[in-house]
This record gives C-alpha cells, sequence and structure tokens, in this order.
C-alpha cells in the first residue's frame, strides 16, 4: 500500500477513538462490559506454559543430579571392585606378614589392634590385616572361577534348549528344575560333607548351583531371537546350526547374561562365606568366613577379628552389585527382571 | 478350569523331579566313606557278627532291591535312626519338632519380607526421584548383600561393646520356662492354646532377631525386583491411557500397575524361599536354635549319615511345594501362563 493510504487509514483509526471519547458513558461501559469479558476467558497459555516451562527446568536440574548420583555410585562400584582386585593382585607385597605367617600361629592371641597388628590379631596369633588381604585372593578367585563354570555351561545349555526345542528342550528345562529343586546351600553343604571340602569340589559345586539360572535367561533370549530375519537369512546362506548358535544368536542374547554375571560374582563370594562359617572350606587357604567361624566364640573379648572379614565380604559383594546395577542402567533401563 | 489343567500338569512335572531327587539322595547314601555295617562293630566282634550286620542292614542284596527297600522306607516313614541324639533315635520323630520350628521362622520371615518388600518397592517405584524412594534405595543398597549371619554377627558385637542388652543373643526360651503342650505343628499355636502369655511373649522376643536378619535379606531383594517391574510396568501405554481418562494416582497404581507387576516379583520370592533355607542353616546354627538347620549341621561335623539324607531330601520335599505354590499362584494371578 502507497504511504498515503497508510496515513488515511491511521487518521480513520483515530477519529474512532476520538469519537469515543467524546461519548464518556459508552465509552465507560463498553470498558465495563470488555472487562466482564476478560473476567470469564480463562487465564492466557502462555503463563501455563511458562509454569511448566519452569518445571520442566527443574526436572531438568533433578534428572541431572540422579544421573550424577547414579554415574557416581557406579562409580564407587567401580573403584569397590578396583580396590578388591588390586588387594587380591597385589596381596604378598601389601600384606604386613607372609603368608606362612598369617597361617601358623604365634602366642600373642586376640591380642587388640596395636603397631605391630594394626586390626589385632585372631585365632592363634594370625594377623587380622594380613588374613583378610590374604582371604581376598582366595574369595575372588572361587569367585570368578564358579561364575565362569555357570556361565560356560549355562550358555552352551540355554542355547541347546532354545535353539533345538521341542524334546531337547524339555529334556535340558527337566535336569534345571532338579538342580533348582535342591536349595543350593543344602546340597552344597551335603556333596562337602561326603566328598571332603577341597577347593576344586567347592568351585565345581559352586558353579552348577548357577547353571540354571543362565541357561533360563539365554533359552528365553533365543526363543525371542529365533524368528527374526537374520537367522531365516543365514539359514538361507547356508550356515550350519553351531555357526548360527554362536555367531548370530549369542551375541545378541548376551546383554542379560553380562549383568547377572556381574550379581553372581557377588552371589558367589557371598556363598562362599557361608560355607566357610559353617566350616567347611579348603583347609589351606584363607577365608572370610572361616575367619567369622573361628572367632564367633571370643566375640566378647575379640570383636575385631569378627569384624574385619564381614567388613570385607560386605564392601566385595556392594561393590559387584552397584556395578551390576550400573551395567543395567547403561544397557538397557527397561531390563525387567532384577536379578538378586 | 483351565487352572485345574494347570495344576495337574505341573504335578505331573513334579513327580520325575521327586523320583530323581530320591535317585540322587540314594546313591549319596551309598557314595558315604566308611562302611556302616563296620562302624557298628563293638571292638571285639568277630567276622559272622561283621557278616549278621551286613545281612541285618541289608547290604548285601543287589543294588536295585536296595534301592526299593530304600524306597519302601522312604514312604512309610522309616528314616533310619541318629547317632548324635541319643543312640539310634528313631529320626522321624526328631524331625517332627525340629521341622516345625524351622518352618515356623521361615515362614513367618518370608511373609513379612512379601508384605514389607511388596510396600517399600510399590512406595519406591510410584514416587520415583522423591526423598521417599532416594532413603529406600540407600536403604536397599546397604542390605542388599549382607549375608543373614553377619546381621547377626554384627548385632551380638553390638551386644558385647555397648551396654545395650534388650535383645537375647541365643536360644529360643529363656532357661527354667516351661515347654507349651505340643498340641498342634507351631509353637506359638501351642503357647496360645495353653493359656501362658508369658511363654509366647518369650518366645517372640527370642525371636526378634533371626526373623527380622533373614527378612532383611529377602525384604531387599523382593522391593528391587518389585520397584524394577513396576517402573517397567508404569511404562506401559494403558496407564498412560487411564490417566488421560482422569483416574486418580493411587487408583492407577493399586488397580492396574500393582497386579501387572507382580508376577516377577513371586518368582523373585520363590527363589528367596530357598535362599531362606541356606540362610536359615546358618542362623540356626549362630543361633542356637534346635531346628532343622542345626539338626543337618550336627549330623554333618558328626558324620550322621541318615540324619543328613533325612534332612537333605526334607528340604527339597518344602522347596518343591513351595516353588509348586508359588508357580499356581503365577497361573492364577496370569491368564497367559494358564493357556499356554
Amino acid at each position: 500500500m502507497s504511504n498515503t493510504k497508510i496515513q488515511e487509514k491511521e487518521q480513520e483509526f483515530n477519529n474512532i477513538e476520538e469519537n469515543l471519547e467524546g461519548n464518556f458513558n459508552s465509552k465507560l461501559i463498553s470498558k465495563i462490559t470488555n472487562g466482564f469479558k476478560f473476567l470469564f476467558i480463562p487465564k492466557p497459555r502462555i503463563e501455563r506454559f511458562q509454569a511448566s516451562g519452569m518445571q520442566y527446568q527443574d526436572r531438568k536440574k533433578k534428572n541431572k543430579i540422579k544421573g550424577w548420583l547414579k554415574s557416581t555410585f557406579t562409580f564407587i562400584g567401580v573403584l569397590l571392585i578396583l580396590i578388591i582386585i588390586s588387594i587380591a593382585l597385589f596381596g604378598p607385597w601389601i600384606a604386613p606378614y607372609s603368608y606362612e605367617e598369617a597361617m601358623g600361629s604365634s602366642l600373642n592371641f586376640w591380642n587388640p589392634p596395636s603397631l605391630e597388628n594394626p586390626l589385632g590379631t585372631g585365632f592363634a596369633g594370625r594377623d587380622v590385616l594380613s588374613r583378610i588381604i590374604y582371604g581376598t585372593r582366595t574369595a575372588l578367585v572361587t569367585a570368578l572361577l564358579s561364575v565362569s563354570i555357570s556361565l560356560i555351561f549355562g550358555i552352551i545349555l540355554g542355547m541347546l534348549a532354545g535353539y533345538y526345542g521341542k524334546w531337547v528342550d524339555s529334556i535340558i528345562m527337566r535336569v534345571m528344575d532338579i538342580i533348582l529343586a535342591f536349595p543350593g546351600l543344602i546340597f552344597a553343604l551335603a556333596f562337602l560333607a561326603i566328598l571332603g571340602a577341597k577347593f576344586s569340589y567347592i568351585v565345581w559345586i559352586l558353579g552348577v548351583i548357577g547353571i540354571p539360572y543362565y541357561s533360563r535367561l539365554i533359552r528365553s533370549s533365543v526363543f525371542k531371537e529365533k524368528e527374526l530375519d537374520y537367522i531365516a537369512a543365514a539359514k538361507v546362506s547356508g550356515a550350519n546350526n553351531w555357526r548360527i548358535m554362536f555367531k548370530h544368536i549369542l551375541p545378541n542374547s548376551i546383554q542379560p547374561v553380562i549383568i547377572s554375571m556381574s550379581f553372581d560374582i557377588g552371589r558367589a563370594m557371598i556363598n562362599l562365606t557361608i560355607l566357610g562359617f559353617l566350616g567347611f572350606n579348603d583347609p589351606e587357604f584363607i577365608d572370610w568366613g572361616r575367619d567369622i567361624f573361628s572367632g564367633r566364640r571370643q566375640i566378647w573379648r575379640a570383636p575385631w577379628a569378627v569384624f574385619w572379614p564381614g567388613v570385607m565380604i560386605l564392601i566385595s559383594a556392594i561393590g559387584f552389585m552397584i556395578v551390576g546395577d550400573g551395567l543395567r542402567d547403561a544397557l538397557d533401563p527397561r531390563f525387567h527382571l532384577v536379578t538378586r | 478350569m483351565s487352572l485345574i489343567r494347570f495344576i495337574l500338569r505341573r504335578l505331573l512335572t513334579i513327580i520325575p523331579t521327586l523320583f530323581v531327587i530320591l535317585v540322587i539322595t540314594f546313591i549319596m547314601t551309598r557314595m558315604l566313606p566308611g562302611d556302616p555295617a563296620m562302624l557298628r562293630m563293638a571292638p571285639r566282634a568277630t567276622y559272622e557278627d561283621y557278616l549278621r550286620e551286613v545281612a541285618r542292614l541289608g547290604l548285601d542284596q543287589p543294588i536295585y532291591v536296595q534301592f526299593l527297600v530304600f524306597l519302601g522306607d522312604i514312604f512309610s516313614g522309616n528314616w533310619g535312626n541318629s547317632y548324635i541324639v541319643g543312640r539310634d533315635y528313631p529320626i522321624w520323630l526328631l524331625i517332627n519338632k525340629k521341622l516345625s520350628m524351622s518352618l515356623e521362622i521361615m515362614v513367618i520371615s518370608m511373609v513379612i519380607a512379601i508384605i514389607l518388600g511388596f510396600k517399600l518397592g510399590k512406595v519406591s517405584a510410584a514416587n520415583q526421584n522423591t526423598k521417599r524412594d532416594n532413603l529406600a534405595k540407600i536403604f536397599t543398597y546397604i542390605f542388599v548383600s549382607i549375608p543373614a549371619f553377619v546381621i547377626i554377627t554384627y548385632f551380638m558385637q553390638l551386644y558385647v561393646a555397648t551396654p545395650l542388652r534388650i535383645l537375647p543373643i541365643f536360644g529360643y526360651k529363656t532357661a527354667g520356662y516351661p515347654e507349651p503342650p505340643q498340641i498342634t505343628f507351631s509353637h506359638i499355636i501351642n503357647c496360645i492354646l495353653s493359656g501362658n502369655i508369658y511363654l509366647l511373649f518369650d518366645y517372640l522376643w527370642h525371636l526378634i532377631i533371626p526373623v527380622s536378619a533373614l527378612t532383611i535379606v529377602q525384604l531387599v531383594r523382593i522391593s528391587r525386583q518389585m520397584r524394577a517391574s513396576m517402573i517397567s510396568t508404569l511404562e506401559e501405554d494403558y496407564i498412560r491411557t487411564a490417566y488421560a481418562k482422569g483416574v486418580k494416582r493411587r487408583y492407577v497404581i493399586k488397580k492396574h500397575a500393582l497386579k501387572n507387576s507382580v508376577a516377577p516379583v513371586i518368582v523373585v520370592s520363590g527363589m528367596g524361599f530357598s535362599a531362606v533355607l541356606g540362610g536359615m542353616i546358618a542362623v540356626e546354627v549362630v543361633y542356637q536354635l534346635p531346628g532343622m538347620g542345626k539338626f543337618f549341621y550336627d549330623a554333618i561335623l558328626g558324620s550322621d549319615y541318615n540324619v543328613i539324607i533325612a534332612s537333605v531330601w526334607t528340604f527339597s520335599i518344602i522347596v518343591i511345594i513351595f516353588n509348586f505354590f508359588s508357580d499356581v499362584i503365577i497361573a492364577a494371578l496370569d491368564p497367559r501362563i494358564k493357556l499356554k
């Protein structure tokens, strides 16, 4: 539009206002009615958007704090695991007393913490600090070995059961049910009572107890994966069964297994401690549970002998559990079945 | 209708499991080191006495005949005699009282753990990222990996080191209190029926620590599982639909989310029951309760093989029965499993 026309419209607009100003009553009435109109219209949306915008920013801040907290938790867990692994690896150099002295006997038993024995002495004058350091090695090695046994056999059996289906599946699942029907530790105690408490038996029994869990996990994953298209494509390309199972299905179904592996190491350590507490550990090795067992009677005189092994089992199990939680949250936040 | 069919199908799968457990138990009896006939010989016995003992124990018959005799014994209540409790006391009479005490403690702890675990998990999932949830998370992180006997041992240390001597540290009744008449299977009901309220309170007071130790372990697992499955249920679409329809939050959680997230929790409770059996042994040993766990443990230490086998068989039956019940409950709640 040209300049003149705009000026004309402006003048018309101003004229309307001057017309209104002249007529005082009608202007006042129109102002009041306009005000009443606005009373019944709801508040403008912009304020509500602003409010929800503020809430969103608050929630973002909380999520940031929550994320930071979660990552701190996981960081603490990883730190604990690293501490335990380094204690196990560098044990003989850290411990003030040697392995033979920690297994031997001397005369100053049940001493309170002093300069020579930073955490006190235990059963036969054995230094508590060295014993918990050497006990870390036993616990870690036993837990890792038994979890690997559970993993290997559980994965193989679960894959066979899931892939071949029908009667192979029912046989394997029946065997798993039988293993599950024995309450774990009672099975272990009965076998150890019969066969004697040797290291290899303990590792095998703890491993066998954990097999049904992994086989069930893998089996349900394999059931889901079998229907997918890439398996059909692999079959059509001529892959034989083992190749399909271990090159295609296994990497895609390993994720819950990794998560439960972390929980399982903690659980294996706890089971080992309970076995040691009841007296069934290999006499050649130092075990935390065994220390608690020996110190149980002397809890009036020497509570430190029982306290520190318990602290060690606590922090190692908690470390593995926290890392398992962190892994689960990192890999799949909607994971349904919590493992322990 | 399909529930009944499911129950029948489940019973059919239980029977071969029971049979295999019997076979394994029988193999354990025959695997024990030592000769039972030789163990029963007096110092100056002759070879004819030995042969007579072998014939009496039935050890000279072929193995399948021995197995049939074993089956007959098991199912007719003749579970052998026990060395450790008097000489040759029939086990069947001993197990009655011990099993009732152990079962009572286990059932009480599991019930409390399930109820409180449900509540804790529900509260934690329904109010995520609030103070309640964070407190619950910290609580579960601390207690997620404590074995039950460590709790009891630390409590005993507390008892020792401080003047805080409120709760008893061993036994199930104070010395000198009378035993209530053995009317029913449960000690609590016996105390109530005999009218002696002090006995009941004394028993409950003694039971606080073992029950709470076992409960905390299971409570944490159940609440973690409940929280995880409720979080994944609350993200489903039908919950969003219910909110969009205007249903109040508490009602949505109670009616829709709870029922659909219960299945994995029941699975975990079933597994927790087996774990309680294992922890029960250590708790009874520490706390000196005369139950099945301590019976089994004393038999292991004292090489009383009849008791070991009878206890393993008892524990297996209990675990099978409870797993069966938990499967039936899951099937009753979730129609998809019934029809599979």
